[in-house]
């Protein structure tokens, strides 16, 4: 009980700079993510269409997300130097495949029925893509956005270590100077920054999903 | 009009799915393909759209090689309706409707007054269902809207692969009666693929009947029941059908050979005399070449004895082809009002003739119909 009053009082005394944190973390996890989908859907469409390239590009994306994220990190900060960017690029590559995986899912997974329907009245090969396959697989590129923005607001928390900041600067200061509240402090909010981006995320795949049903 | 001229398919892995298919479908007419599955009966269809590619041979639309037309183009003035409906799942009714119109680029008070009619030609009222996605409609009313889909633009060629064999028997039903009603006013070229022989038997002008990747036999309706043209056909036709298509009378079967004439060139007196003589009251009257050309009663002769047979008689404008049903003969008596109908052969040649009385006591005798009905 002592603890939680010790808690909220610290929150409450810096809501200011853990807000500004908080800012940062999910600005963070934006730019990754909005690169990852710029990059990943083509790539996701690519792979549904070519069954040559699928295999390639799929691997590629599968053993960059093995990397142990502290690892990948470290690695991108040897090439591109402590700092926000380095940290971006490391949450765009981690975001890579599950966004390409469900958009690859997504347009294989359309009724080849309705695919042929959209040929035989004359589509277009791009209008068959921008009419039918990809608004029939946003459910899919929903959830693999869902999944890539939970892993990478999870992956932000150690940015500190290659020169970023956001809510991990709390947490690891906290680490350093063996001081529950300040990890707490940072925990939490990154903890529910997860959980809101997995709702969100969540009922707006439901909505697409019951839209195609 | 459509026309295949030797068509071959060889499929990529060495599969001959069609061969030397030669077929025409006329314009205003309901061509069903029909025969086990795997015969072809998709191919051939697929090949006109451009789906599938040929190997060899022509095929012909309105008289112009489709390997010269460019796909995209050729599809959007072809109407296509599939089996599985293919509705596009994350659009309305109206933007489904609307499909091939707006890739046509009309614009959109033109789009929405072609839904509209549309829409309420399949009895479906625009205000309540324009709006409403697929998946609120019954599998019925969804091919409804496939079938109008196809019909948006107007095309006079419409391909419809087992359009209503997904349906429940009823909904079937109706689809294929609303089918007809709709050809009457639209009058399309069809190219209708089925494996339901009795569908075929109702809707179809002509049925073509595949096997294997060959045309087995292609006719009329009435000319695969009468006769069919291999034990293939008459298996697949099915005992019951043949029988039905047996007791269908035919014309040649009522009509009457034997008639008092009198030829054009011989005076009235003549035939009042002959009138008198057989005790009947009227006569068939014979061209100088020995055509029937028309017939001469009692009431015309009444007062008229100085005139000349060919100047009383009363020519016949209908008459019906030998081989044709006696229901046929039955609806041109019935709109005409007449009281005979000259039959002709396939030359026009003159070759009996059928009364109002003789065809409805022999219907009357064969179906004893007429009292069921309370007609
Ligand atoms: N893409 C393909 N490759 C090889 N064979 C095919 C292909 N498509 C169809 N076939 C074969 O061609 C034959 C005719 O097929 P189809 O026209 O679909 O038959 P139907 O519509 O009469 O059932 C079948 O034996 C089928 O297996
Ligand atoms: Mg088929």
């Amino acid at each position: 009980m002592e603890f939680i009053i010790e808690l909220s009082t610290y929150m409450g005394e810096n809501w200011g700079y853990l807000l500004e944190l908080t800012v940062e973390h999910i600005l963070m996890v934006l730019y990754g993510i909005v690169l990852a989908v710029i990059v990943g859907v083509p790539l996701g469409i690519i792979c549904a269409r070519s069954e040559k390239l699928a295999p390639i590009i799929l691997s590629i994306a599968n053993i960059i997300q093995i990397i142990p994220s502290l690892a990948l990190l470290a690695i991108l900060m040897l090439y591109f130097g402590l700092g926000f960017e380095t940290v971006v690029v490391g949450l765009f590559l981690y975001s890579l495949l599950p966004i390409i995986r469900n958009t690859y899912v997504g347009v294989k997974e359309v009724d080849p029925h309705v695919l042929e329907a959209g040929k035989g009245i004359g589509m277009t090969p791009l209008q068959l893509l921008a009419k039918i396959q990809i608004p029939l697989s946003l459910p899919f590129m929903m959830a693999g956005l869902r999944i890539a923005a939970v892993i990478a607001v999870g992956v932000a928390s150690i940015a500190p270590y290659i020169g970023g900041d956001g809510l991990g600067r709390e947490i690891v200061s906290g680490i350093n100077g063996r001081d529950e509240i300040k990890i707490y402090a940072g925990a939490i909010p990154a903890a529910l920054l997860a959980i809101i981006a997995d709702i969100g995320l969540g009922i707006s795949e439901k909505r697409f999903k019951k839209k195609n049903a | 009009m459509i026309r295949l001229e030797g068509v071959e398919k060889v499929y990529e892995d060495g599969f001959q799915a069609l061969k030397d298919i030669n077929l025409e479908f006329k314009e205003g007419e309901i061509n069903v393909l029909i025969g086990p599955s795997g015969c072809g009966k998709t191919t051939t269809m697929k090949m006109l759209n451009k789906l599938i590619d040929f190997t060899n041979g022509n095929i012909f639309i309105n008289d112009k090689d489709i390997s010269t037309i460019d796909a995209i183009d050729l599809r959007r003035t072809i109407g296509y309706v599939i089996q599985h409906i293919g509705l596009f799942p994350h659009m309305t009714i109206y933007n489904n409707v609307a499909a091939v119109p707006k890739l046509l680029k009309w614009d959109k008070e033109r789009i929405d007054k072609r839904v509209n009619e549309l829409l309420n030609m399949v009895g479906l009222d625009p205000e309540t269902y324009a709006n409403r996605f697929p998946s609120e409609l019954s599998g019925g009313q969804q091919q409804r809207i496939g079938v109008i889909r196809a019909l948006a633009a107007e095309p006079s060629i419409i391909l419809m692969d087992e359009p209503f064999s997904a349906l429940d028997p009823i909904s079937r039903e109706q689809l294929q009666d609303e089918l007809l009603r709709l050809q009457k006013e639209i009058n399309k070229t069809i190219v209708f693929v089925t494996h339901d022989m009795d569908e075929a038997l109702k809707i179809a002008d002509q049925i073509i009947l595949m096997k294997d990747g060959v045309v087995e036999q292609k006719g009329s309706p009435e000319e695969i029941l009468r006769s069919p043209a291999s034990d293939f056909v008459k298996d697949f036709i099915g005992q019951d059908r043949l029988q039905q298509g047996n007791a269908i009378p035919v014309v040649d079967e009522v009509m009457s050979k034997e008639f008092v004439s009198i030829e054009e060139k011989q005076s009235v007196t003549d035939a009042i005399d002959l009138m008198k003589d057989k005790q009947i009251d009227s006569l068939m009257v014979l061209s100088n070449s020995h055509q029937v050309t028309g017939k001469l009663s009692l009431y015309d002769v009444i007062n008229q004895t100085e005139q000349m047979v060919a100047e009383v008689m009363k020519p016949f404008e209908q008459n019906i082809e030998s081989g044709a049903s006696l229901s046929a003969a039955l609806h041109l008596i019935k709109k005409h009002d007449l009281n005979e109908l000259p039959v002709v052969d396939q030359d026009q040649q003159f070759i009996g003739i059928i009364t109002r009385k003789s065809l409805i006591h022999v219907m009357s005798k064969s179906y004893s119909l007429v009292g069921n009905e309370g007609k």
